[in-house]
């Protein structure tokens, strides 16, 4: 009975976290199908009316989306391989090979976790700049070409792999590098794609860096250019949210499809077997 | 045969990458020549996508007007992203001009990368900038008064009012002319159940910064910073520690009463909505916000008066500081360029051009030949007849009306909007501990940018 009524409080505390995680979500698309003049009107109402497409129309009409998308998914192109790739090595050498300051290195990684970005944005926009990066992809990519937390994460998942994997292998003649790709790699895939995954949002959220580092329209990202809806002089709520809602679609879609991945490799490593 | 394939595979996505990090930046940078031989001049600029059409709009007509220029706008983001990157920003990757607001021009005048607009007007024969009303040319000038920069559009801080109202709780107009009596009309707006709220507050303190200058008193020592760099908050001295020990007790009852609309409301969403709906006494914010009150309600009734000093013995009353948006030449090196910004900002500055950013952004001009464009004349007493209020506010104040001259102003604002936000939360709670926790925000921002000076 006790264990009942604890299961029930539970669900009803997360169905409560749940609804207060989605409202806004739900409120931006249904507001961004109603007329300017219904939203904000007091009393407020959920449904319109009147439903109208106009403030999709205006943003797709004065928000070059397509041009702005394509420099987001180069940035994607660029980073997500780059951190699968040099964190999946770093983590292998900090799971698998013993060498002098090991720890000390990785805790310098992990040190590195603890600094904010703020913090080193404009030192690393005066590099860029020092670097002739100004304007271009890897000037937009290049603090991301590297993530501390996807190494921390694949090492504790190549750290729970049984030592008899890289006996057998041994046993069978397989080199160091053949190893890592045909055994440790397909063997890291769900924490690999949850990395990619996280990645994906991060790299597609990125405002103020790309921001930054470029200057000339034809470089700007879709986050940029959807921020424009929305600066202090700005009024046209329902534009806002219809943006808003646009450039939901693309992670909601990377996350339904990726979302066991996530969790997966959320967990993985977490207990040692 | 199947490692070759891999092999070149790999080989083609590096190819890919490299060639992809390298792509962008083809466009032209500002200071050059472009294809037409036209010197480029780059916009930086913070209008969001309404209003970048409007000036974008001014820009084409400058790009036909002549040629010799061609210029661009590029959004970079808020006025403060966009102080930020400038402050960050190498002098050959400089914009040839940038957007920013009055209350910053301290510091962008002592900033490297602000090129004074003054050098220009001293050797343009066309004396364009002395037909501009005297507060907005003090309010873009450094203590000197050398100008360094120029408005695109003029506002002033005050407050929005539901007439009908304030004459149902039983004042008129003319009473309201400090802070001690709008708070009473507030008060009685909500007691005789007229309406949800008396009063809403901006969100970033620039009310409480207003209602102490318009008392005329100084926030910083130094005489607000005219006298040399202040070192220090004032915030428990002297007249200051009075007027605003008086300012937060008017202000705090009002929250004890439940009188306010929440600290920090947004403002589009929830302020406009509800002043527009008439659910709301006093809406404190700039005149530019009339366009969102028209849009929202186009037949609601309201003045605008300006921000008042805390008691009768205030020593601007009905004057205002001008605010709004303007613009500053960047210090690129490249004269030719820098040349551009100015002629760019002349042409901005053009009464035509004055009537038409106005009319569509709720600005007002800010001079006699941009007020009396007949269609901003026309457009104005259709919507917002409150305008001739602004543009008197403007005639009328002193000359030297503005708040400190000081390179840390954001550091100020959100001091004083901490302050308002602490009494807000806790409007029975200890006000001293709150504006000690004030003056040391303030006094440690000061330290900070003497350190960085240093």
């Amino acid at each position: 009975m006790i264990r009942k009524t604890r299961q029930s409080i539970s669900l009803i505390l997360k169905i409560l976290l749940g609804v207060a995680y989605v409202t806004p979500i739900i409120l931006a698309v249904l507001f961004s199908f109603q007329p300017s003049e219904e939203i904000g009107a007091i009393p407020l109402h959920l449904i319109s009316d009147n439903p109208t497409l106009e403030h999709f129309k205006y943003v797709l009409e004065h928000i070059p989306v397509l041009k702005y998308l394509k420099n987001t998914f180069i940035m994607m192109l660029i980073c997500i391989p780059c951190q699968v790739f040099l964190a999946s090595l770093a983590a292998y050498s900090f799971a698998f090979f013993n060498y002098k300051g090991k720890e000390f290195l990785f805790s310098i990684y992990l040190a590195a976790m603890m600094i904010p970005g703020e913090v080193v944005i404009m030192t690393n926009y005066m590099t860029v700049q020092n670097l002739g990066l100004v304007d271009t992809y890897l000037g937009m990519t290049i603090t991301s070409l590297v993530g501390v937390t996807g190494i921390f994460m694949l090492r504790q998942n190549m750290k729970s792999l049984p030592k008899e994997l890289w006996e057998a292998a041994k046993v069978d003649g397989c080199k160091e590098m053949t190893y890592f790709f045909k055994v440790v790699f397909p063997l890291s895939t769900p924490v690999i794609s949850s990395m990619a995954i996280n990645s994906f949002i991060h790299v597609y959220n990125a405002y103020f860096w790309p921001m930054l580092v470029t200057s000339d329209d034809s470089m700007r990202t879709v986050q940029i250019g959807m921020a424009t809806l929305m600066l202090s002089d700005s009024s046209r709520y329902g534009e806002i949210l219809a943006g808003a809602v646009l450039c939901m679609i693309i992670p909601v879609i990377a996350f339904l499809i990726g979302q066991d991945y996530i969790i997966k490799g959320m967990t993985a490593g977490a207990v040692k077997s | 045969m199947k490692k070759m394939k891999k092999l070149l595979s790999i080989i083609l996505a590096g190819a890919l990458c490299l060639g992809l990090c390298a792509c962008g930046g083809g466009a032209g940078d500002s200071g050059d020549k472009n294809a037409d031989g036209k010197v480029e001049v780059v916009w930086w600029t913070s209008y969001s996508q309404e209003n970048m059409e409007y000036v974008n709009t001014m820009v084409n007509d400058f790009n036909t007007s002549q040629d010799k220029y061609h210029a661009t706008l590029v959004n970079q983001g808020s006025v403060s992203e966009i102080r930020t990157k400038l402050a960050g920003t190498k002098q050959e990757n400089l914009p040839s001009l940038f957007n920013g607001q009055p209350i910053t021009t301290g510091y962008y005048a002592s900033s490297s990368f602000t090129a004074p607009i003054q050098d220009f007007l001293d050797a343009d024969e066309d004396k364009w900038y002395d037909e501009i009303y005297d507060v907005v040319r003090t309010s873009y000038s450094d203590l000197d008064g050398n100008v360094i920069g120029a408005p695109c559009g003029v506002s002033c801080a005050g407050w929005f009012v539901n007439v009908e109202l304030v004459e149902q709780a039983g004042y008129s107009m003319d009473q309201i002319t400090n802070f001690e009596t709008l708070a009473e009309v507030a008060t009685a707006i909500k007691t005789k159940g007229l309406a949800d709220y008396g009063i809403v507050f901006g969100a970033n303190g620039v009310d409480l910064f207003d209602t102490l200058t318009l008392q005329g008193v100084d926030i910083l020592d130094k005489d607000n910073g005219y006298d040399g760099e202040a070192t220090k908050c004032i915030f428990g001295e002297g007249e200051t520690a009075k007027a605003l020990d008086k300012t937060l007790k008017i202000y705090g009852e009002l929250y004890k009463k439940d009188v306010a609309l929440t600290y920090g409301s947004d403002t589009n969403g929830e302020k406009v909505p509800q002043f527009a709906a008439g659910n709301l006494g006093f809406f404190y914010a700039t005149n530019s916000y009339a366009q969102r009150i028209i849009l929202r309600n186009p037949n609601f009734e309201f003045t605008f008066i300006p921000s008042v000093p805390t008691d009768a013995n205030g020593t601007y009353v009905g004057q205002a500081m001008s605010e709004g948006t303007g613009n500053y030449i960047c210090n690129t090196g490249n004269e030719e360029e820098m040349q551009g910004a100015y002629e760019l900002i002349k042409f901005i500055c053009k009464a035509e051009n004055q009537s038409y950013f106005a009319q569509n952004t709720g600005y007002v001009p800010y001079t006699e030949a941009g007020y009396n464009q007949e269609d901003y004349q026309a457009w104005m007493t259709a919507n917002f007849p409150a305008a001739a209020n602004v543009k008197e506010m403007l005639l009328t104040s002193a000359k030297d009306l503005r708040g400190p001259y000081t390179s840390i102003p954001n550091a100020l604002l959100s001091a004083c909007g901490s302050l308002y936000s602490d009494i807000a939360l806790d409007p029975t709670g200890n006000y001293s501990d709150f504006i000690q926790s004030a003056i040391e925000q303030i006094d440690e921002a000061i330290e900070i940018q003497a350190l960085r000076k240093q």
